[in-house]
């Protein structure tokens, strides 16, 4: 049965349960609320990033649902974003901070975990310089503070 | 603290204004405008309980705007009328009915439900919507007001957990963390009394408000630009001459306010992708990337950081430094290995520990004998970190006749959900120790030497159990206290010493719950006193199954009699999940022979499979017929559709299409692969295309313990598939 989504600025979309329930957001609440053809208000998500976020549901519509084991992953890779997904996320990026904003609200943790990554990955072997340049951020510290946060994290430098 | 008590009140004059809900009976929130904004959950209340809980209810709610009917009067002060009167509707439900309903089964869960707030007087308030949406999250006790429109789906309170160990007090303000969202809320309601304390909430108070948040402030920010600026007279920018800005070099002010904006809690996500040295560089970016990043760098202490050797708490002289001891109190995990760092003592540790007040996660271990002193010492440091998770003590040592009792360890640690001991330095407490302190415990998770089961019947809400072997003792376990914990739903067993299942079938009509079992080092011989194992097939929710041995010395065949066990196992339980069976091989041809006779149901192993592990033997005979045996292997695996992760070990692992290698790829969704030829051997490049055609989804490849390791990375990396290999 499929199931309206109605974005912040008040459009429609509608899709399948199936992939509506990827967001356990949106699948908590049908199971609460039970059969209802009422459609869903997302407020804090717009029309552009909700259809995005749907194509995102539909493409992975029928992957396993992830089971949420926080064991002791070493240091989380990064580079495994499939090839799809990498594709997925070639947007501006104010877009994909908006849909990892989605993905957060909705509670779609696979598709915030590839946001994420992507993030990181921007972040990645860069300065601090370039990672402002690269985010727009204005260098707020003084040289004297830092000087003291590099002493500070000296030791986690490689050596 | 007020309880949100919700009574029908058909009839009202006041109007309820819904958009996109059909609503019928409205109902009345009654709310104390004098209560605190905050108030921290009762701490009896465990978010686990909360979980299943719809835990907020979506209020919309309108002042009293009808014509006919007294205006409410209210001042900008929270002190005005002693309770003031707003209709809820839920969201998409249709009848106030359900929405009582929501909220009464969330005072069911031994929660309350806090809504503070003064009423508006709408004549003030000319462009503001008319309705507004009221979020009441139970975990996280805030209430976000998004100036939307229309009604809001909480978040679930199964967000927390993406952002770390951060309890809300970690965050000094959220103004400091999140410098936008107080910002717009009054930009955007500036004369509004709704907004003015914001909580010091959880993250999850910012997920739910800071999308609508930021979104306000664009909007704001990208009609300034046009009002500013004369140059750009083209008319409020559209998403398209968003997108360009972005991209060329010269940005304006406002696209670094806006682009400023990674908001701090995403960064947190992201710092889980990012190694060390990129997290110390991001550090040095801006102020709220420092002060964001410092809980990460200091909330979680373990083998990387003792390895260096200017780590501040490798140095003896930073105890007194007080600006450290500031970064001690955001630690939040600490886990130490006497092996990593043998200049730290535990003694250094246990001072150390007593400067952690935040700690939640503790893992020590010290393998060589220690004074007793030192460790009592250690162990009293515990009684003062009261806000333990989990908890991780493995000291092996020989001394025994001083061993702590178990419950004195963790006496004070109200909060632990997690425990794992080891070592003789423990023992069971005695009958008069247990009257002393009887209070059940609110482990979830155990892991004890077997000796220890009768910790359970401190544990009534046990949902994982471990149960290690003890080193010097060899006793034949009762199982029989694993009745005490009806909702147990993983089970293992691990050992170096023989597994005995004397008692297995007697508990298992008690094992309602359980998901998992993996029984861990089983000796062949006595793979003749499993019999009682054919019980799992009366384990309702079994899902999973692991079988095997721990240290694999070679090969070893599956007698018929347990092959035959093992394949009544598999067809008994046609839901299985997951199924290993390691350090034991099964002989191919008759195995999945039998699958093939005189089976009416299409034979297939169990074909709701995600994770099968298989260990094969292969008769050496003609090449012919080894290949027909694989390729009986493949055809049986391909029939599960949905399997996620295969792993064959075998010595004669062929993967030829001759042998039907190839049929693999009807399962379609591999994404974990291993390979294991005992014998080692090498991979040609056509073996790996062939590979990646069967298993193009492929996240995780394992050929060890192939001979030409390199060459077979040469060739992923080539492809594009450089991480692949584990």
């Amino acid at each position: 049965m499929p199931v309206i989504l109605v974005s912040s600025d008040n459009q429609d979309f509608k899709v399948d349960k199936e992939v509506a329930e990827r967001s356990i957001l949106i699948k908590n609440m049908l199971e609460d609320v039970g059969e209802s053809d009422s459609p869903i208000p997302l407020p804090n998500v717009t029309a552009a990033v909700l259809t995005k976020v749907i194509e995102y549901c539909e493409h992975h519509r029928n992957d396993p649902v992830q089971v949420p084991e926080e064991t002791d992953d070493p240091r989380k890779r990064s580079n495994d974003i499939e090839e799809w997904d990498m594709k997925f996320m070639q947007v501006d990026q104010e877009m994909l901070f908006e849909i990892i904003l989605a993905a957060n609200y909705l509670d779609i943790k696979p598709l915030l975990d590839v946001g994420c990554k992507t993030v990181a990955n921007i972040i990645k072997g860069k300065t601090p310089e370039e990672i402002r340049k690269a985010f727009n951020i204005v260098n707020d510290f003084t040289p004297e503070e830092e000087a003291q946060i590099k002493k500070e994290n000296e030791w986690a430098e490689d050596r | 603290m007020t309880t949100a008590s919700s009574t029908h009140t058909q009839g009202n004059a006041t109007r309820m204004n819904m958009r996109a809900v059909a609503i019928t009976q409205p109902i009345t929130v009654t709310v104390d405008p004098n209560a605190p904004w905050t108030s921290p959950m009762p701490a009896t209340v465990s978010s686990a309980a909360l979980r299943t809980t719809v835990f907020s209810f979506m209020a919309n709610f309108t002042q009293d705007t009808h014509p006919g009917s007294p205006p409410s009067h209210a001042s900008a002060s929270t002190t005005t009328s002693a309770s003031s009167r707003f209709i809820a509707a839920a969201t998409t439900t249709s009848t106030a009915a359900q929405v009582a309903q929501m909220s009464s089964s969330t005072r069911t869960s031994g929660s309350e439900v806090t809504i503070t707030t003064a009423s508006t007087n709408t004549s003030t308030l000319p462009t503001l919507p008319r309705s507004r949406s009221i979020i009441l999250v139970g975990t996280s006790t805030s209430v976000a007001l998004p100036p939307s429109p229309v009604l809001v789906p909480a978040p679930s309170p199964s967000l927390r957990p993406l952002y770390l160990h951060l309890p809300p007090t970690s965050l000094k303000q959220p103004a400091d963390v999140l410098p936008l969202v107080p910002s717009s809320a009054s930009s955007s309601s500036s004369s509004v009394p709704w907004s003015s304390p914001v909580p010091a909430p959880s993250l999850t108070s910012y997920s739910l408000s800071s999308p609508t948040t930021i979104l306000a402030t664009k909007r704001k920010s990208a009609s300034a630009v046009t009002i500013t600026d004369d140059s750009d007279s083209s008319p409020p920018p559209t998403k398209a001459t968003k997108v360009s800005r972005h991209l060329s070099p010269s940005s304006t002010p406002s696209d670094q306010r806006r682009m400023k904006r990674l908001p701090s809690e995403v960064l947190l996500v992201v710092a889980r992708f990012l190694e060390l040295k990129d997290i110390v560089e991001c550090m040095l970016v801006c102020k709220s990337w420092h002060q964001a990043l410092c809980l990460i760098l200091w909330s979680d202490i373990g083998r990387v950081q003792w390895r260096k050797v200017t780590f501040p708490l490798n140095d003896m002289e930073v105890d007194d430094d007080e600006s450290f001891n500031h970064r001690l109190r955001q630690v939040r995990k600490l886990v130490w290995d006497e092996r990593f760092n043998v200049a730290v003592t535990s003694e250094r540790i246990a001072a150390m520990l007593r400067l952690m007040p935040g700690l939640t996660d503790l893992s020590l271990t010290a393998s060589v004998f220690r004074p007793p002193r030192t460790l009592l010492g250690l162990l009293k440091n515990l009684r003062m970190l009261n806000r333990l998770k989990s908890l991780h003590l493995h000291f092996s040592s020989f001394h025994g006749e001083d061993a702590l009792p178990i419950n004195q360890v963790i006496h004070g640690c109200h909060d632990l959900e997690v425990l794992s001991v080891n070592g003789t330095r423990f023992r069971e407490e005695t009958q008069e120790e247990l009257d002393a302190h009887p209070q059940p415990w609110s482990l979830t998770s155990l892991s004890v030497p077997r000796t220890h089961l009768s910790l359970l019947q401190r544990c009534p809400e046990l949902r994982a159990l471990e149960l290690t072997s003890h080193p010097n003792i060899d006793v034949e376990i009762n199982l029989q206290p694993i009745a005490r914990c009806p909702r147990l739903e993983r089970l293992k067993f691990v050992g170096s010493d023989g597994f005995i299942v004397s008692d297995f079938e007697a508990v298992v009509p008690t094992m309602r719950c359980l998901t998992s079992l993996c029984i861990e080092h089983i000796h062949q011989q006595q793979f003749g006193n499993l019999e009682p194992l054919t019980e799992i097939a009366n384990v309702p929710e079994l899902r999973e199954l692991e079988l095997g041995r721990v240290m694999i010395h070679g090969e070893e065949l599956l007698t018929m009699t347990n092959q035959l066990m093992i394949f009544g196992i598999l067809r008994g339980r046609p839901n299985l999940r997951k199924f290993a069976l390691k350090g034991f091989t099964i002989d191919a041809a008759s195995f999945f022979t039998m699958m093939e006779d005189g089976h009416s149901v299409p034979s297939c192993l169990c074909p709701q499979l995600r994770e099968l592990w298989l260990e094969i033997h292969v008769v050496e005979s003609s090449q012919n017929v080894m290949e027909q045996t694989w390729e009986l292997v493949y055809r049986h695996v391909a029939r599960i559709g949905d399997l996620n992760s295969l792993t064959l070990r075998s010595a004669h692992l062929n993967i030829s299409p001759r042998a039907g290698f190839n049929l693999l790829a009807n399962t379609g969704k591999l994404k974990e692969l291993k390979l294991s030829n005992p014998n080692s051997r090498s991979w040609t490049a056509a073996e790996m295309q062939l590979l990646m055609n069967v298993a193009p989804h492929l996240k995780s490849l394992d050929l060890s313990p192939a001979i030409n390791h390199s060459n077979v990375n040469g060739w992923l990396r080539l492809n594009g598939k450089a991480y692949l290999i584990k």
